[in-house]
């Protein structure tokens, strides 16, 4: 009988060492054909479907709601409707198989525990260990060791302070995988930014009504926000990049996170390119994306790739809140609730910015600047949305970040999320006017993850919303160098040994 | 009167008896004046069966003589000069003086003073013959002493189930030393070959006519019938074993001196065999001074194995293949078969289609019939028919079903095989493969479980070398079969069998092979070391573990060393390790006492290069226990390696 073929979990989250089995889709024993679902997994980011890589009946290795690594044999896929023995070796993670050259060469590193709990405690990036091969918890306080003499605000590298005795007996409870990938994220952030907010009151009568009146019309006010923000970010691209080795690296599309907390954890899909989106379209995909957040089915590639985040909390009361920092953006806008304000109301729009990158006078240019078009859709009988949004003053003087104020060498940038979606240009910044003057030269990402050998390349994240386990394991290259133990066939015309001749020679007694 | 014959007799036989005599006698004389090495052991009163049995065989026979051999020699060369150089311990002998007395060999004559395991090694003779298809038939002697020796029997069952033109001279004394047979022999002598369906035959030293047409006729059968024969030659010994050491009732000896054909000879022909013996003893004058005027023996360049200390440079692991340790044996095997129609493999339960007990063999038997051989369960006989393989030109890889069982065959390793080139004075080489399975984990118990090539290890011109995955099996036998110069012992660690070739390492590690022939493997940590695990064999994949879990639960970074050849060993690759790092962990799944590590330790320290911090995990003193649990918690692995690594990296 054939071995049975062994579905195993995917490397698509690369953060992820582990990812759990949220529900098998196919019962023990049954048929499925190549490309059904076998099973939804819950990585930190989203749920990702695994699909049967070829016909046949689906024996299951894991249990639903148990964690597996990545690598891990989820299922077995066999011939016969008899349950097979699975080879003990067959079920280990086929991880390391695929990953063991990537350390080499520029790949990713591969942490000790000590190591990992280092960075996530002090918030650094595992990429910027790209090419370290294995790091251990002293390469980490290695790697923060010079930020700290050098540089007054690299202070999340220091060791945090010992966890202080609580005062109450406390019940602990570990976070949510999704909260803890988060946090790395947020911690990443925050090692290696300087967040300044800005809040600009912008008054209205009755915007968020104007609009809901005219949801044919608009959409939500959400989607409104979207549009004219995003369509402002490409005047300002200072507030649609990311800073790193003190250079400004711009962002070549404008692709936003919606914030959305229902119930369902915080979750932030990202509408791409809203620049170039009419108010429709993103409306329609936001109404999408939210159906889809609802039935928890967001898949990763909806996750990734954002250029800008924003939170939208005018429906829920809030009046003023002050949204955090996502790694590798500029910026994030936080919208509170429109409230009575004088004879009026008033709407607060809040701008995190990276004061690396620019000053509270861009922000406030720029939240203004969306106040005015926002002002557009409010109540003003006879007022028609604008067919376009309203060109900002530029602020006099251009937002160069001063190596003054610049962390490096401290903790590294992280790698900006959306790498592969979003090309990121530094020659455009030579063309643009504003904000930035020609003399900022940027340079692109400098470590680019090699060439990893694979015998197919897995769909990548972002690439793709259904993730697939036909991923073949790699091996390592064949080698074509004759003279190495790789070509051990049949050598033709050689001969092993060269035997000397055992008798001795001397002459024979004469019979 | 000169006469031409007597008793039916040509005088040239009598003469070449009566040389015999005289130079043993001679060899006597010398002893007691001080001018041998070591001791002879004169065949004063037997030398007929020699000159019988020399006068049977034709130019391309062969002989295994044992500790009595100058008879033998002498009645088959006349080389009376390179005999007395070679027992002078002159550079002239006939074995440059490295051999002595008991260990000759020349124009297809050997001899080695070990009881009963030339035999097999005779038979290993015959059968390289057989397989070549060639006429020729071996010779072998033994004293009656010698039927003690199981080797013999396990020898006997095999000549004659494998039918092989094997003719065995038993020279019925009577004594053994100073031991009477009637003391130590029971049950009929020649019945002994009868019950393997050997054919016997009887004659005896004092009817000359009956003893030479005996020796031709058990020759010309074998070599007509290809069969093996057993001709017992009553005969009595005159002089002491070697020495003045005869404790035997003088009026017995004296009672065969009456009786001894060149006494009697002598008597009725006085003239003839004063002329014979002044002619004799001639030649021995000749010899003898010759041989004092010669030079003694002198140490030659090859004598000593070089030392093994050499630097190494390394290469990262190639590509290998899709397959698993056992398919790459076999398929390495398989290829040599073919490329080499001199190979032949031998073993217990090696045949197809059961293929051996570890299936390395697979059907190999069915592919290279009469070169694939099952063995009856003799492990010394199988052995010492590959050591006679060897030394006649041949291949031969002996495949021992359980390393535990080597033992049996230590013997012909150590006595036979290791001692051949040496003392045969660079006249031959010993091509000879022992491969085996070692190690437990499988619950097999105290006597199929044990790791016991620390026993093995430091014999001068051997070759001990233990595979593993992460250098490809099939290339590590390609080239020992390619360069086999010297008898090897492959180890094979049960537990490798199933291993698969291409398993990548661990991630974060580098696999490196030296540019030894049978290198050193490297597990290289992509950083720098914390400590240095040196291992060989079966554990290395149990330091691959340790290594994993090191770095992934003590945040500590190992680099593994891993030789392939355990001796001749060289270890400088393993010092270029420690010069990185202080800490030195070694790993044996035997016994540590006087084994690999102490040794590698001791040269390490002798260099200057010893490590700061060192410990050594091996089987605690004690038998291996069957139960999978006992023997998880005894045998050194993974979880120990951690722990003790842990150890030694936390306190330093
Ligand atoms: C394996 C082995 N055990 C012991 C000895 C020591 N030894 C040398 S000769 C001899 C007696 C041999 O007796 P036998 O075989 O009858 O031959 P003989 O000396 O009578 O010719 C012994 C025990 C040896 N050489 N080899």
């Amino acid at each position: 009988m054939p071995e049975p073929a062994i579905v195993r979990v995917p490397h698509e989250t690369v953060n992820d060492e582990t990812v759990t089995l949220q529900r098998r889709a196919v019962a023990e024993g049954r048929a499925v054909k190549a490309g059904e679902v076998l099973a939804v997994l819950e990585t930190s980011k989203a749920s990702i479907e695994v699909e049967a890589p070829r016909d046949g009946y689906v024996f299951w290795c894991a249990e639903e709601g148990a964690d597996i690594p990545v690598g891990g044999a989820l299922c077995g896929i066999a011939d016969t409707e008899r349950r097979p023995e699975f080879a003990a070796e067959a079920l280990k993670p086929a991880h390391a198989q695929a990953d063991s050259d990537a350390p080499r060469a520029g790949g990713p590193a591969r942490f000790s525990a000590e190591a990992r709990r280092l960075i996530a405690e002090h918030g650094l990036d595992e990429r910027r260990f790209d090419g370290q091969g294995l790091v251990r918890g002293a390469d980490v306080l290695k790697a923060c060791r010079p930020a700290q003499a050098d540089h007054a605000p690299a202070a999340a590298c220091e060791p945090p302070p010992a966890f202080a005795k609580p005062g109450a007996p406390a019940r602990r409870e570990r976070l949510p995988r999704a909260k803890r990938a988060e946090n790395r994220m947020l911690r990443a952030a925050a090692a290696r930014t300087v967040p300044s907010t800005v809040s600009v009151q912008v008054p209205t009568r009755g915007l968020r009504a104007s609009i809901h009146e005219q949801s044919e019309r608009y959409g939500s006010f959400t989607a409104v926000a979207i549009h004219e923000l995003a369509r402002l970010l490409r005047e300002v691209p200072v507030l649609n990049a990311y800073q790193h080795d003190d250079a400004i690296h711009f962002y070549e599309s404008v692709n936003v996170a919606v914030a959305m907390d229902a119930g369902k954890g915080l979750k932030a899909p990202v509408i791409r390119d809203a620049d170039r989106k009419s108010l429709r379209e993103i409306a329609a995909e936001l109404q999408a994306f939210l159906m889809t957040y609802l039935r928890g089915e967001l898949a990763a590639a909806d996750l990734e790739g954002a250029t800008f985040t924003l939170s939208d909390l005018s429906g829920e009361g809030v009046q003023q809140f002050v949204p955090v920092l996502n790694e590798a953006q500029a910026a994030t806008l936080g919208i509170g609730a429109e409230l009575p304000h004088g004879a009026g109301r008033a709407l607060t729009l809040t701008l995190t910015f990276d004061h690396l990158l620019t000053e509270g006078r861009t922000a406030a240019g720029f939240l203004r600047a969306l106040g005015k078009a926002l002002a557009k859709y409010d109540r003003d009988p006879g007022a028609e949305p604008p067919r376009r949004a309203p060109r900002p003053s530029p602020p006099p003087t251009p937002a160069i970040p001063s190596s003054g104020t610049s962390c490096a060498p401290g903790p590294a940038c992280s790698r900006p999320g959306p790498s592969s979606r979003t090309p990121i240009s530094s020659t455009s910044a030579a063309t643009r006017s504003w904000p930035l003057s020609s003399s900022t030269t940027s340079r692109s990402w400098p470590r680019r993850p090699s060439t990893r050998w694979r015998s197919s390349t897995p769909p990548r994240p972002g690439s793709s919303r259904r993730c697939c386990a036909r991923i073949t394991r790699a091996r390592p290259p064949r080698c074509s160098n004759g003279s190495g133990p790789a070509t051990p066939g049949p050598e033709p015309g050689r001969r092993p040994t060269s035997r000397p001749w055992t008798r001795p020679c001397s002459p024979r007694c004469a019979r | 009167m000169a006469v031409e014959t007597w008793n039916g007799v040509s005088l040239e036989l009598w003469a070449k008896t009566l040389l015999i005599r005289e130079t043993e006698e001679r060899f006597l004389r010398l002893f007691s004046e001080g001018k041998l090495f070591g001791t002879v052991h004169t065949c004063i009163g037997q030398e007929y069966t020699a000159v019988a049995v020399a006068e049977a065989l034709q130019p391309g026979d062969l002989i295994f003589s044992n500790h009595r051999c100058h008879g033998h020699y002498l009645a088959r060369t006349g080389d009376v000069e390179g005999l007395t150089a070679e027992i002078m311990g002159r550079a002239t002998g006939l074995c440059g003086g490295r051999g002595g007395s008991q260990h000759l060999c020349a124009a297809g004559f050997f001899s080695n003073g070990v009881q009963g395991g030339i035999v097999p090694v005779a038979a290993g003779l015959a059968l390289a013959e057989e397989l070549a298809g060639t006429s020729n038939l071996a010779a072998v002697f033994i004293g009656d002493g010698t039927l003690g020796e199981g080797v013999v029997y396990e020898t006997l069952n095999i000549a004659s189930k494998w039918a092989l033109p094997l003719l065995v001279v038993l020279e019925n004394n009577g004594y053994a030393q100073s031991t009477s047979q009637r003391e130590t022999l029971a049950g009929e002598l020649d019945a002994r070959a009868e019950a393997f369906g050997i054919r016997a035959g009887r004659c005896e030293l004092w009817d000359i006519p009956q003893l030479l047409a005996r020796a031709e006729a058990a020759a010309a059968y074998v070599r007509r019938e290809r069969k093996p024969f057993f001709l017992r030659v009553d005969t009595y010994r005159l002089m002491a074993h070697s020495k003045g050491d005869d404790d035997r009732d003088p009026a017995e000896v004296a009672a065969y001196r009456a009786k001894d054909p060149l006494g009697r000879f002598a008597a009725e022909h006085p003239e003839d065999a004063a002329r014979l013996q002044r002619e004799a003893s001639a030649l021995v004058d000749r010899a003898v001074a010759k041989a004092e005027a010669a030079p003694y023996a002198e140490a030659g360049p090859h004598d000593a194995d070089p030392p093994a200390w050499r630097a190494v440079r390394w290469q990262p692991t190639t590509f290998q293949a899709h397959d698993r340790v056992v398919g790459r044996l076999h398929d390495a095997l398989r290829n040599h078969l073919l490329q080499n129609e001199k190979l032949v493999l031998l073993g217990e339960d090696i045949a197809g289609p059961y293929g051996g007990a570890f299936k390395v063999t697979r059907q190999l038997s069915l592919e290279f019939p009469g070169r694939v051989r099952n063995t009856p369960i003799s492990e010394a006989a199988l052995v010492g028919l590959g050591n006679g393989l060897a030394l006649n030109g041949w291949l031969p890889v002996c495949e021992i079903m359980f390393g535990d069982f080597l033992t049996l065959a230590f013997d012909q390793f150590l006595n036979h095989a290791a001692k051949f080139r040496y003392m045969y004075n660079e006249q031959v080489k010993v091509p000879l493969v022992i491969r085996t399975p070692m190690g437990g984990r499988r619950g097999y118990g105290a006597t199929h479980s044990q790791s016991l090539e620390k026993h093995w290890l430091g014999v001068p011109h051997t070759r001990v070398l233990a595979l593993h995955h992460r250098f490809d099996p099939y290339e590590l036998v390609d080239r020992l079969l390619s360069n086999a110069d010297r008898p090897t012992l492959l180890i094979e660690n049960k537990l490798l069998y199933g291993l698969k070739t291409d398993a990548p390492p661990p991630r974060g590690f580098v696999v490196e092979h030296s540019d030894e022939t049978f290198p050193t493997t490297r597990l290289r940590p992509l950083t720098e070391p914390d400590l240095v695990i040196f291992c060989y064999g079966g554990l290395l994949p149990e330091a691959e573990q340790a290594a994993d879990r090191l770095f992934e639960e003590h945040d500590l970074a190992a680099e593994i060393v891993c030789p392939a050849c355990l001796y001749p060993f060289n270890a400088a690759p393993l010092e270029e390790s420690l010069r990185r790092t202080g800490k030195l962990l070694i790993v044996e799944e035997g016994q540590g006492f006087a084994a690999l590590g102490a040794e590698v330790l001791a040269q390490l320290a002798e260099r200057g290069a010893a490590p700061a911090r060192v410990r050594r995990l091996a089987a605690p003193a004690h038998p291996i226990p069957s139960s999978g649990p006992l023997e998880k918690a005894l045998l050194p692995g993974a979880a120990q390696l951690v722990e003790t690594a842990a150890g030694m990296c936390a306190d330093a």
